[in-house]
């Protein structure tokens, strides 16, 4: 295995990891809408 | 949404068809263009300018002989599609903007009109390329190995141009900034045509075996093809 | 919830793995071929979305239910950026290995178009202002823009030959070896599943912008 590669995994990660929260953060405020205009009763619990 | 409901349309008669509500306002789009001679103008004037400033900076010996019959297949194509693309939009959006559009709604079926102002749109291209093609040819001593073909690729190019672009301009129509929309939107849907007519245009003044004949053939299927779902898809964007 | 967080890890996983435990595909520069495992999902996806937002135009033209056309712009937006990530993988993918970031090679052409195609479409939303003629004619317009497509994949191989990789790195091949390909689909997998949580999370977002609109207009 070549140099690097572990570095090259590790900002992948970082990015990822980055997208990941971001997509959770927007789930939660989104259900957080949805209950104060009572939209959720379609949705998952 | 059903446009064979009988009866809606009110100068729909027993004797009415499709084509002759078509031919009716193909000839009433001539006469009103004759009149005024906007989008004649403007597509010509644009087509003869771009012309002459590619005349001018290229003139007809700076290109290498090899090189010509694909250039200047390229440099044409630009011109007629881009010069095409200034002033298609006008057949609908001068309904819009003299207030006419519901009256044309009401008085002829919906695929009659999409057909009528294809056939106006068509008569516009036709006297472009009529114009155009020749002058280009002089004005750039373009040799053309088969006449026969290439003028077949123009005609089919022409159709194409016409029947991608006539559904946009009655959608554009009825959307803001209507000028810079029409190209936007048109554009994508031309590329493949643009692509094959310059492919064919090439093949048929260079000469070599099969000339552009399967070209002018994909661009008559693209033809077929638009004005068929065009027909199809009018009605929903007529009928709002 | 669970299956978010399930699809987070797997994610984890495959970035570790292709990373740090399957080896480069034979035939390729270097480390070069690593990027299959992500270019080729993004490619998927942004194919899967575009296909998915053209189904959901027709489904509208028909029944007119709002939500099919949320689906369908809310697809129509990932697609675009999925086939954005595409471009800027292959073509990073392209300089590596034919040694120009562009070439117009039939894929980047092909891709091109489809962004533009899709630019319009966005472009033409922007541009009618009246919610229900909106919807009309985007669906009208992902139909006729998806007429052409089958013109391209016609008419562009037969200006330029391909230098895009089919034989080497396609699972059906003999050419893949068994860890890549589970690894390539481990990865095809969690992309679509990330399509479908950013597919729903925008549908939501679609639905209560709407509904804000709504309740706004009617206070008038």
């Amino acid at each position: 295995m070549k140099s690097g590669l572990g570095f090259v995994a590790a900002v992948n990660l970082i990015i990822w990891s980055g997208i990941t929260l971001y997509l959770f953060v927007l789930d939660r405020r989104l259900k957080k809408l949805e209950q104060r205009s009572g939209m959720d009763v379609h949705y998952e619990k | 949404m059903h446009p064979t409901k009988s009866g809606r349309w009110i100068t729909q008669t027993v004797s009415s068809t499709y084509l002759s509500e078509a031919v009716a306002i193909w000839f009433r789009d001539l006469r009103s263009e004759f009149r005024t001679r906007y989008a004649v103008n403007s597509i010509l004037m644009f087509a003869l300018t771009t012309l002459v400033a590619v005349s001018f900076s290229i003139g007809s010996f700076r290109i290498e002989e090899s090189e010509r019959p694909f250039l200047y297949a390229v440099l044409l194509w630009i011109i007629l599609v881009f010069s095409a693309l200034s002033g298609l939009s006008r057949s609908f959006v001068k309904e819009q903007e003299a207030g006419t559009m519901d009256i044309l709604k009401l008085s002829a079926r919906p695929q009659a009109v999409f057909l009528g102002k294809l056939f106006f749109n068509l008569t516009m291209l036709g006297a472009l390329g009529l114009i155009i093609v020749p002058a280009f040819i002089l004005l750039m001593g373009y040799k053309i190995k088969f006449p026969g073909c290439f003028a077949a690729m123009m005609v089919t190019g022409g159709l194409g141009l016409g029947a991608g672009t006539t559904l946009v301009a009655a959608m554009i129509a009825q959307a803001d900034a209507r000028g810079a929309l029409f190209s936007a939107l048109s554009f994508p849907l031309l590329l493949p045509l643009i692509i094959t007519a310059i492919k064919g245009s090439e093949r048929a003044a260079y000469g070599i075996s099969a000339a552009g004949w399967p070209e002018v053939k994909i661009a008559a299927a693209y033809a077929v093809i638009m004005i068929t779902v065009s027909l199809l898809l009018f009605p929903l964007i007529w009928e709002e | 919830m669970i299956y978010k967080i399930l699809l987070t890890i797997w994610m984890n996983l495959i970035i570790a793995a292709v990373f740090l435990y399957v080896e480069p595909a034979a035939g390729f520069p270097g480390e070069v071929s690593r990027i299959l495992f992500f270019h080729v999902p993004t490619a998927w996806v942004a194919t899967l979305a575009f296909f998915l937002s053209m189904i959901a135009s027709c489904v509208y033209l028909i029944t007119r239910k709002v939500n099919a056309d949320f689906l369908a712009q809310s697809s129509a937006e990932l697609g675009f950026l999925f086939c954005f990530l595409a471009t800027v993988t292959g073509s990073i993918f392209a300089k590596a290995t034919w040694g120009s970031f562009w070439n117009w090679d039939p894929r980047q052409t092909s891709i091109v178009m489809l962004l533009m195609i899709y630019g319009a479409y966005f472009v033409l939303r922007s541009a009618v202002p009246d919610h229900e003629k909106r919807r009309v004619f985007a669906g009208v317009y992902s139909i006729l823009a998806f007429c052409t497509v089958p013109f391209l994949v016609f008419v562009v191989p037969r200006i330029t030959n391909s230098l895009h990789p089919e034989d080497t790195l396609n699972p059906a091949s003999p050419g893949m070896d068994m860890k890549t390909l589970i690894f390539f689909l481990g990865s095809l997998c969690a992309y679509t599943g990330l399509f479908v949580w950013m597919l729903r999370l925008k549908v939501r977002m679609l639905r209560l912008l709407d509904r804000e609109q709504r309740a706004f207009r009617s206070n008038f």
